[in-house]
């Protein structure tokens, strides 16, 4: 079947786009002022034996494109080197913030498409109407206010004024013991660092959803679908929702990149230990193979995210072409 | 026996520059097993009144005034709900321009035809609802194993066909074709034009064509009406319209058209100068005199008296009908 052909053209192109975006990220480290030695010497006199120790373990006297190979290699195995700022294994430190990131993301992507696809559904086809105008008036809000003063705001109101909620972390120090407790410690935490990046995505899957399907909705298969007798319910949920969902699909896919965008922020202003504060403080120390293994996760999350849509819209939109 | 008649009806749209009187006092009917031609210009309101006829008006459109009688029943005051469950498709069923956008691009065309059919009987199961529609289609010489793929795979002449085919499935009794052949090739418009008359034959139905292109409904119509400015100017029997056209109107949009028969009109064409009105704001007296050869000062006060010719076959709204100049 062509589709199989489609899928597979689609992973073998993600795959030289992968390639690309692993060379660029080991040309500008390779292009960045100062050499790794500097970094970790800055602060303390190294002796220079030491000196060639470090350049002999990290491999920096090989020539470039034997450097490169192994650090193709080295990514392809998840193994990042060591933190310059904790002595760390990357990999490990990575390992113990991606649940975290991955769940704040998740909670707030799910619920602002959740809240935003139904408010906008319900928007477009009540279109002018008070509901209409006050949904897009909050969302334009929501959408356009930076997340880092939102989650600010929302720790003076949720954590100060009213104090019900934890100003900063992850978990409790100590944790709870007791695994249900040590859930509902972590959704406690959780609450005001979800709503913000909430706040950030509802108001663009509210407006986005809105106008694809105002757009639909004057499309002439709809009048057709009118003339049939469709009742009105599922000229809009079926006829043109239909039709309005590939959008939604593809910006499912381009809004996760953008998400961990938001993440380094919020994580940040909450000190939640996720990716982005790591990343926030990989940048403080000039902490290069944390960068290096982070940048090359985004990559591969776009890539992947990307790789994924191409997928859906293959079965969902019959106008593909394989 | 009338199957529509629609009295002196009027369709306003709110705009933000006022409101456009789209079908202003429209007279309007359809024999039963007859087809009557609605021919004019763009923004005449041809489309309005078709959409009317299904209650079908965009959100800034209402009726007016005027009553539309359909097999009795009056249809501007039948509630939403009865009306769409046993009149819409059921009874009075649309052809839209097919070769566009009129089928959903994301469903397959068997499954957009058995849908019909599922609104208008509910008892008919999935299969048979799916081999009625490809029987629809084997009627409209669509090959029917075709039915499984999707509108963007037919070319602009089958998805006119398969628009027709839909609009057949719950046995109508009254077919509105919006300009069923705009926008096609001439061979593929002769095919499509073969197919309806074929099928009006075989099922008796009674059709309305709306077109701008009146060498179509020469070919299709029994009966025609031409539309101008929101009203319709002149009405009657296909060949007495052509061959004794009354109306100046009706006169230039005949002559736009060439013919191989008339020696006089062979090498020229005619042409009808100006355009039309502004529905805001339409001219007063006869809504054509600003373009009409023959207007003279009662055309632009008065509006023009309607006539009754010759037998019951023949009306035209003029104060000057050709063939009786001053």
């Amino acid at each position: 079947m062509s589709l199989k052909r489609y899928i597979l053209k689609r992973i073998l192109y993600s795959l030289v786009l992968l390639f690309f975006a692993l060379t660029l990220n080991f040309v500008i480290f390779r292009m960045a002022p100062g050499n790794p030695i500097q970094v970790v010497a800055s602060g303390m006199r190294l002796e220079p034996e030491m000196v060639e120790r470090l350049i002999e373990l990290w491999g920096l006297q090989e020539p470039l494109h034997i450097q490169f190979i192994r650090y193709l290699k080295s990514t392809l195995t998840w193994d990042f080197g060591y933190s310059y700022n904790s002595l760390e294994p990357v990999s490990r430190e990575i390992g113990e913030r991606l649940g975290n990131t991955l769940l704040l993301m998740g909670v707030s992507l799910f619920f602002a498409i959740i809240f935003g696809t139904v408010f906008g559904i319900y928007a477009a086809y009540k279109r002018g109407s008070l509901f209409d105008l006050t949904s897009v008036t909050i969302s334009l809000f929501s959408y356009a206010l930076p997340t880092f003063w939102m989650g600010l705001l929302l720790i003076y109101v949720g954590g100060y004024v009213f104090g019900q909620f934890p100003l900063a972390g992850t978990m409790s120090r100590p944790p709870p013991i007791d695994p249900i407790l040590k859930v509902f410690d972590k959704a406690w935490h959780l609450f005001l660092p979800s709503l913000t990046l909430f706040l950030f995505q509802y108001g663009f899957w509210l407006l986005m959803m809105r106008s694809t399907l105002l757009e639909a909705l004057h499309e002439d298969y709809i009048t057709t679908a009118r003339a049939k007798g469709v009742p009105e319910r599922d000229v809009l949920f079926k006829h043109a929702f239909r039709n309005a969902m590939l959008p939604l699909v593809t910006n499912v896919a381009l809004q996760i990149p953008g998400l961990l965008n938001g993440a380094i922020l919020t994580e940040t202003v909450f000190s939640w230990r996720g990716l982005g504060l790591y990343t926030w403080s990989a940048i403080q120390f000039t902490d290069y193979p944390v960068l290096q293994a982070l940048f090359y996760i985004f990559a591969l999350v776009t890539i992947v995210c990307n790789l994924i849509v191409d997928i859906v819209y293959g079965y969902i939109d019959p106008r593909i072409q394989f | 026996m009338n199957i529509l008649v629609v009295s002196d009806l009027r369709v306003y749209y709110q705009t933000t520059k006022g409101v456009v009187k789209a079908v202003d006092g429209v007279d309007f009917k359809v024999e039963e097993g007859t087809s009557v031609g609605l021919a004019g210009e763009s923004g005449c309101g041809k489309t309005t009144l078709g959409l009317s006829f299904l209650k079908l008006l965009p959100e800034n459109g209402a009726i007016a005034s005027g009553s539309l009688m359909f097999e009795g029943d009056d249809i501007d005051s039948l509630d939403e709900k009865t009306f769409r469950e046993e009149v819409r498709w059921n009874r009075i069923s649309m052809i839209f321009q097919g070769s566009m956008n009129a089928l959903n691009p994301v469903f397959k065309v068997e499954d957009q035809i058995a849908e019909a059919i599922k609104l208008h009987d509910k008892k008919m199961k999935k299969r048979e609802r799916i081999a009625t529609a490809r029987d629809l289609l084997r009627k409209v010489d669509i090959d029917p194993t075709m039915g499984r793929h999707y509108p963007h795979e037919f070319s602009g002449g089958m998805r006119q066909r398969a628009m027709i085919a839909m609009a057949l499935a719950c046995d109508p009794h009254l077919v509105i074709a919006d300009e069923p052949t705009t926008a096609l090739d001439v061979i593929v418009q002769k095919q499509i034009m073969d197919l309806l008359r074929r099928l009006k034959a075989e099922m008796n139905l009674s059709l309305v064509v709306i077109s701008h292109d009146i060498s179509v409904l020469a070919e299709l119509c029994d009966y025609l009406n031409i539309m101008y400015a929101g009203r319709i100017v002149e009405w009657g029997a296909i060949e007495e319209i052509f061959e004794n056209p009354r109306h100046h109107y009706t006169h230039g949009l005949i002559s736009t058209f060439p013919t191989v028969e008339d020696e006089e009109r062979k090498s020229t064409f005619e042409f009808i100068p100006g355009a039309p009105p502004n529905l805001l704001d339409p001219p007063l007296g006869c809504r054509f005199h600003p373009r009409c050869p023959a207007a003279t000062e009662i055309c632009r006060q008065e509006p023009p008296p309607e006539i009754r010719r010759q037998s019951e076959k023949h009306y035209v709204a003029c104060h000057h009908q050709r063939g009786d100049l001053h």
